[in-house]
């Protein structure tokens, strides 16, 4: 077996598996929640329905992959049709866990307080800290513009596409953070409480954020010097890696709201208390 | 620390306006410190922002903060002279509860008397 054809096995393997493990992440991000406010998470249905569905995919996928030549446009169309259709079921399942946790984020009081001091980002993470995936960002962008003339312009999309994720993950996450400490649903029933648990929750974001950005600026450059007309193991291994690295850091960006404690909304607690 | 009840028929706005109306008069928030984003306090409240942003020009309109447009909102200095809007801010606010306590059953002495006790503790909060 060639390593181009264990590079079409990953690719399609990865096509598959993604939303399950989109899906998996969001239950683990929301069961742990409800675990830690005490609060009853019954296992969405769908997600039992995913996992199946995937383990019967896989290896279908895999063994298509093992089949045809690559470069195979019939395994590109697999491996879409493969996303697309657990793609389906992994909405539903993603659907479920946002209702199934909502008992353990919404949080019923008509009283309710507020601190009237300003929080800012500074006040949680050290400037050194929080600079670091900016400047891995912007060396990474800077290093690609430079190296880009001297590499060949074969087969770039894939390296290419890493470097220029780390952006986008820096934004997604920026926001994150900002909505974190001031956004709809910072409330905390334990005052006392609130500011150390938003403290440790914007710092596992930020650390997130610097190991996918660093992961992927990194990864990129290692795979842009690589020969992909004859890929080798690192290829195989980069490309897998970079791959699920970008898949979790999704993950995690979507399931952001699955354990954040918000006020039930101010319409609905006055009808509720008539 | 402002606080709101979100099923008493008054609307947020008006709650959240008269909350923050009495942490600087207390002196809970001094002129020139900056007071929380437009984002922080919905979030924290459970509100929409634009209830929030509707209290802060409100307050702003009454002179008492400064809303820069998507910068800071700070604490306005006070004053040295009482307005003329807020002593008929007053007098009508006065007459409203005065009648509604007559209407209530409570004697013209205890209305005095209340006001006196509410006006005294509210100076040693201040003090405080």
């Amino acid at each position: 077996m060639t390593a181009q054809q264990v590079l079409q096995i990953a690719v399609a393997c990865i096509a598959t598996a993604t939303p399950w493990l989109v899906a998996r992440i969001a239950l683990s991000v929301a069961s742990r929640h409800a675990m830690s406010v005490g609060a009853a998470f019954p296992p969405p249905r769908a997600m039992h329905i995913l996992t199946r569905a995937t383990l019967v995919a896989l290896p279908l996928a895999a063994t298509a992959g093992w089949f045809l030549t690559p470069p195979s446009l019939l395994m590109g169309a697999v491996d879409v049709a493969a996303f697309f259709v657990l793609s389906i079921l992994g909405l539903r399942a993603l659907s479920e866990i946002d209702s199934a946790s909502r008992p353990a984020r919404d949080v019923q009081a008509s009283e309710r307080a507020a601190s009237l001091r300003p929080r800012r980002l500074r006040d949680y993470v050290p400037l050194a800290w929080h600079a670091v995936p900016f400047v891995a960002c912007v060396s990474g962008l800077a290093l690609l513009a430079w190296r880009l003339e001297s590499v060949s312009s074969s087969r770039l999309f894939v390296p290419v596409s890493f470097i220029l994720a780390a952006p986008v993950f820096l934004w997604l996450y920026e926001v994150w953070m900002r909505s974190e400490i001031s956004g709809a649903g910072s409330v905390d029933v334990d005052h006392r409480h609130a500011d150390q648990r938003r403290r440790q929750r914007i710092r596992q974001i930020l650390v997130v954020e610097t190991i996918l950005i660093v992961g992927l600026v990194g990864i990129g450059h290692a795979l842009l010097g690589l020969d992909w007309k004859a890929p080798g193991i690192r290829v195989v291994l980069g490309t897998t890696g970079g791959a699920l690295l970008a898949i979790t850091g999704c993950a995690f960006a979507l399931s952001s709201e699955l354990n954040r404690r918000r006020y039930r909304d101010a319409g609905s607690a006055s009808q509720a208390s008539r | 620390m402002i606080r709101i009840d979100v099923t008493s028929a008054r609307p947020l706005e008006d709650q959240i306006a008269a909350a923050l109306r009495q942490a600087l008069a207390q002196g809970e928030i001094g002129p020139g410190d900056e007071l929380p984003s437009v984002r922080q306090l919905a979030g924290d409240l459970g509100v929409h922002w634009n209830t929030v942003a509707r209290a802060y020009r409100r307050l702003a309109d009454e002179r008492l903060l400064i809303v820069r447009r998507g910068r800071s909102v700070v604490a306005r200095e006070p004053s040295g002279q009482p307005s003329r809007v807020a002593r008929t801010g007053l007098r009508e606010q006065l007459n409203e509860a005065i009648a509604a306590a007559v209407l209530g059953g409570i004697s013209s002495d205890e209305i005095g008397r209340i006001f006196q006790e509410a006006l005294a503790r509210f100076g040693e909060r201040r003090r405080s």
